[in-house]
């Protein structure tokens, strides 16, 4: 007997699972759903019952589908669908089973969960509690008594008791690492790409989306230092600039830094890491790796937190290979190379040579644009520089390091982000994916100094961020959305919320744990309360038990009775237990020996007291518990 | 074990004469075994007096059968004291009340005042005349019957004076089949005739004593207790006073002994609490009407 409201309040919630998991749908996944779920209510609300071999074959064909599919989209995706594909035609086929809507109400608290590995912002996260909720309405219409659907009081009070205990679980239970790992094949749609060209970021500058988020613990940098590193670039190979570095974890320089900070980052499957010049200390699961950088363990599938240390110096010279691989220029840009070597006869040191560089890209007119003209093939770097002396950051990087090079002197292409802006609900800093950029790195004295030509040409992108480099009209585009009226604080407070969210729930794991514990350990009144606490709940958990164990063996068996018997049919409050035995008795036939052996048993252990028939009942119950189980 | 075999005789025999009412007979040989009083109620011809007589004949004891009509006194019911010339004395003469069973047909047309003559006595087993008291014979059973309230020239009885009946039981019409059979069986000669006793006095005495002993478990008396204190909270009916609680108990055990059991269980309690509690709850009510009583039984949960 289900609740006539089950299969309705099932299709809500599978409806609006198919809303929460279209991220991780395919299209046509989405709609053969949509398909199920409707010809469901159909099919329900004209009380028809849908044959088994349909569905089955049904089940067969999606199968083959998914499987034809299977070699063009992400396992991961294709085992959600498959799972939602089965919890659909489940709830197909329920009219009214009770073991199969059981198993259903399972299968979609899995679904709902699998909605974290899709998301894990703050607003998704709302949805998937409140459809959690849903489907736990669903489970307790399961149990509910047929004429009451609604959540009565005692069921609210009981789920506010156990919130506690969630609390508990989730502060003190190990953080596990995952049992396994899917790589997600994502086009990387950030500022760390593989390579850089001359017009590389151009696609970034327009996005809006958040790269990352930083809180400083106490000082905060200027503006203008904000070079967020994430890659290097080596190799030169006349168009693009490649990574040349072997990953080989290098360990930390543990000293003190000036620099506090915590960083959350948005989901970009890499292993690529931001951090502030010379990293001197980290904590979480990342590593330093080559050319002073930071990577994580693992490819960032998720939002991901860790805190640095930076002293906010250049990054120190690793070995002489480096030198040496940061002078390499394979490709000749002939106009290029002369003029660095005009320019180091007359400025020996590296530095001096990097002012004059400084003092080129301001005479020489050059102008800031995202759409430069597009560059030729050949001697691409002469092009920019004396032909049409328009580009954004990659361009005047790139330009740059090979003027370096090109007078010896080893420099190195960095990309990453630049800037951010300043929340003041949570002094929080936001980096946004336009906010990427790319720079020069030149070797002097041990050091990697860094040069930027950008800062010369577009001096405002630098310290008040793109917008203020674009022209006025993109400028009051902008202005329109994000910055004024009621609006624009309304979202910033989301903003902020989201970013603790992140930081408080997302990224809490062993570190914090283990920080929590010895926080707890100098608090001797924390202590004390707790212990009291323990004790108390310890106390109050024996006297229940205790009562529990001092209720009547009547108690237990009506109990018992009352669940095992459940599934042949509902019993009404007011009912006695005869008339209820004597009704499943009429629905029943084939089990009326047992039912009726029990009827007389139970009437003699409860009203005649004889304890002797309890074993009676027992044995009896246990039967049926077990023919239920077989055709359950 | 005779006497229990015997009741089942007699109930046999009584469903042979009050034909496809097996819960109305059944419940009137509750009230009686229960000590408490019977009263039937319901439209003419329905077979109320065919039961009291059929119940009265059957149980083999000394009944007398009055039929109450608006002029009638307590006298007539009860006797009183003649004047004898011999002995210049005066000498109760007993009225018809001095009987095991009596059968008190159509109480709602005597007058309030003998009603109540007839109340008290049922309440007291015992009739006062003229300062002397006059002990009712053992066992002492009425079973009045009714008219609905509203028929012409009816008296209703007092909601204190319902209360001393254990029972208030309407047969109500016989279905199709059961109608047919009895107009097939008409041979002009009353169905009563040839009932010959099935128990005696002793043996009625016994199956008495019995009722008290039937075993009652702590839970079931709080569920019992349950459908009282309920009634108490409810605003639409009157409560249930600890003597009709005792009543409830009283025709729980005797319906448990009828059902062949020694102890009762909760559905007994649910088959007699409409009989023994609707005149109570809901005086005013008449005939086939049990919906406060059952509307009651619906509010208590019944865990046993």
């Amino acid at each position: 007997m289900l609740n006539p409201a089950f299969i309705p309040t099932a299709l809500l919630v599978q409806l609006m699972l198919l809303a929460l998991l279209q991220e991780g749908l395919s299209w046509w996944s989405s709609l053969v759903l949509m398909g199920i779920l409707l010809f469901k209510y159909i099919s329900f609300k004209a009380q028809q019952k849908v044959r088994m071999m349909t569905i089955n074959a049904l089940a067969v064909m999606l199968c083959l589908l998914l499987l034809s599919q299977l070699w063009q989209q992400d396992m991961q995706d294709s085992m959600l669908q498959l799972l939602f594909f089965s919890a659909a035609l489940r709830l197909f086929s329920i009219h009214s089973e009770l073991p199969h809507a059981k198993k259903l109400v399972w299968v979609q608290y899995f679904l709902i969960t699998t909605g974290f590995m899709l998301n894990q912002s703050l607003w998704f996260a709302s949805a998937v509690f409140l459809l959690f909720f849903c489907n736990l309405y669903l489970h307790y219409l399961l149990f509910a008594p047929v004429q009451q659907s609604k959540f009565r009081w005692t069921d609210i009070r009981l789920l506010l008791w156990v919130m506690p205990f969630c609390i508990a679980l989730f502060v003190l239970f190990p953080r596990l690492p995952p049992l396994w790992q899917t790589e997600r094949q994502h086009q990387a749609q950030t500022g760390l790409a593989d390579e850089l060209s001359l017009g590389g970021l151009e696609r970034l500058v327009q996005n809006d989306s958040l790269a990352f988020r930083v809180e400083f613990a106490n000082e905060k940098p200027a503006q203008h230092e904000l070079y967020w590193r994430a890659k290097v670039f080596e190799a030169f190979n006349g168009q693009d600039w490649l990574p040349d570095l072997q990953r080989t974890p290098q360990q930390p320089v543990t000293t003190a830094g000036r620099y506090q900070y915590q960083l959350v980052v948005e989901p970009h499957f890499q292993r690529s890491l931001f951090s502030l010049g010379q990293v001197s200390q980290l904590q979480g699961q990342v590593q330093t790796v080559a050319a002073g950088l930071i990577e994580s363990r693992q490819q960032i599938s998720r939002r991901f937190s860790y805190s640095l240390t930076s002293n906010g110096s250049a990054v120190a010279q690793q070995n002489t290979e480096e030198a040496k691989r940061n002078l390499v220029l394979r490709h000749s840009n002939p106009q290029a190379s002369e003029l660095a070597l005009q320019l180091k006869q007359q400025h020996t040191t590296a530095s001096a040579y990097a002012r004059a560089l400084y003092q080129y890209f301001e005479q020489q007119q050059f102008s800031y644009s995202l759409r430069p003209p597009v560059l030729n093939q050949q001697a691409q770097v002469d092009q920019f520089l004396f032909q049409h002396k328009v580009g954004f950051c990659g361009h005047y990087a790139s330009a740059a390091a090979y003027l370096f090079r090109a007078a010896g002197i080893p420099a190195r292409v960095v990309a990453g982000y630049q800037g951010g802006v300043w929340q003041t609900q949570g002094d929080y800093l936001q980096v946004l994916q336009k906010d990427a950029h790319a720079w020069v790195e030149y070797l002097e004295d041990g050091y990697w100094r860094r040069f930027d030509a950008t800062v010369i040409v577009a001096p405002l992108r630098l310290t008040q961020g793109l917008s203020d480099a674009l022209s006025l009209s993109e400028r009051q585009f902008l202005d329109q959305f994000f910055q004024r009226g009621f609006l624009g604080s309304w979202l910033q407070q989301l903003e902020w919320l989201d970013y603790y969210w992140s930081v408080w729930v997302l990224s809490f794991d062993q570190t914090e744990q283990r920080f929590i514990w010895h926080y707890f350990k100098t608090m001797p009144w924390l202590w004390i309360a707790t212990g009291i606490t323990t004790s108390l709940l310890l106390v109050l958990i024996i006297y229940l038990w205790l009562q529990r164990s001092s209720q009547s063996q009547n108690v237990l068996l009506r109990q018992r009775m009352l669940k095992v018997l459940r599934p042949y049919g509902e019993k009404a409050d007011y009912q006695s237990m005869e008339s209820y035995l004597r009704q499943l008795t009429a629905l029943h036939p084939a089990l009326s020996t047992e039912l009726n052996e029990l009827l007389s048993a139970y009437q003699r252990f409860e009203f005649a007291e004889q304890q002797e028939q309890l074993q009676q009942c027992r044995k009896l119950l246990h039967q049926l518990a077990k023919h239920n189980s077989t055709v359950g | 074990m005779v006497e229990i075999q015997a009741l089942q005789q007699l109930e046999q025999k009584l469903n042979q004469v009050i034909l496809g009412k097996p819960q109305a007979v059944r419940l009137a040989l509750c009230c009686l075994l229960s000590e408490g009083h019977l009263l039937i109620e319901d439209l003419p011809g329905l077979g109320k007096t065919t039961l009291a007589h059929a119940l009265a004949l059957s149980l083999g004891v000394h009944y007398k059968r009055v039929q109450f009509t608006n002029d009638m006194l307590p006298a007539d019911l009860l006797g009183q004291s003649v004047f004898l010339k011999d002995t210049q004395e005066f000498q109760f003469r007993s009225g018809p009340i001095f009987s095991q069973i009596l059968l008190a047909d159509e109480i709602n047309r005597a007058s309030p005042r003998t009603q109540s003559a007839l109340l008290e006595a049922m309440e007291e087993k015992q009739v006062s005349v003229d300062g002397l008291s006059y002990p009712l014979p053992k066992p002492f059973f009425v079973i009045a019957t009714q008219n609905p309230l509203f028929h012409a020239g009816t008296n209703a009885l007092p909601e204190s004076q319902l209360d001393r009946f254990l029972m208030r039981l309407a047969l109500g019409f016989p279905d199709l089949q059961t109608e047919k059979l009895i107009l097939q069986q008409d041979h002009g000669q009353s169905r009563l005739e040839g009932l010959l006793p099935c128990i005696n006095e002793q043996q009625l005495l016994l199956l008495q004593q019995q009722v008290v002993q039937i075993k009652v478990s702590d839970a079931l008396l709080d569920y019992l207790l349950a459908l009282v204190t309920q009634s108490r909270q409810q605003q639409d009916c009157l409560p249930l006073s600890p003597r009709a609680a005792k009543a409830l108990l009283r025709a729980t055990k005797a319906f448990a002994l009828l059902s062949g059991r020694h102890y009762a269980t909760a559905e007994d309690v649910q088959q007699v609490f409409p009989s023994v509690a609707e005149h109570r709850l809901n005086p005013g009510s008449s005939r086939d009407n049990k919906s406060l009583s059952l509307q009651l039984l619906r509010k208590v949960p019944c865990p046993l």
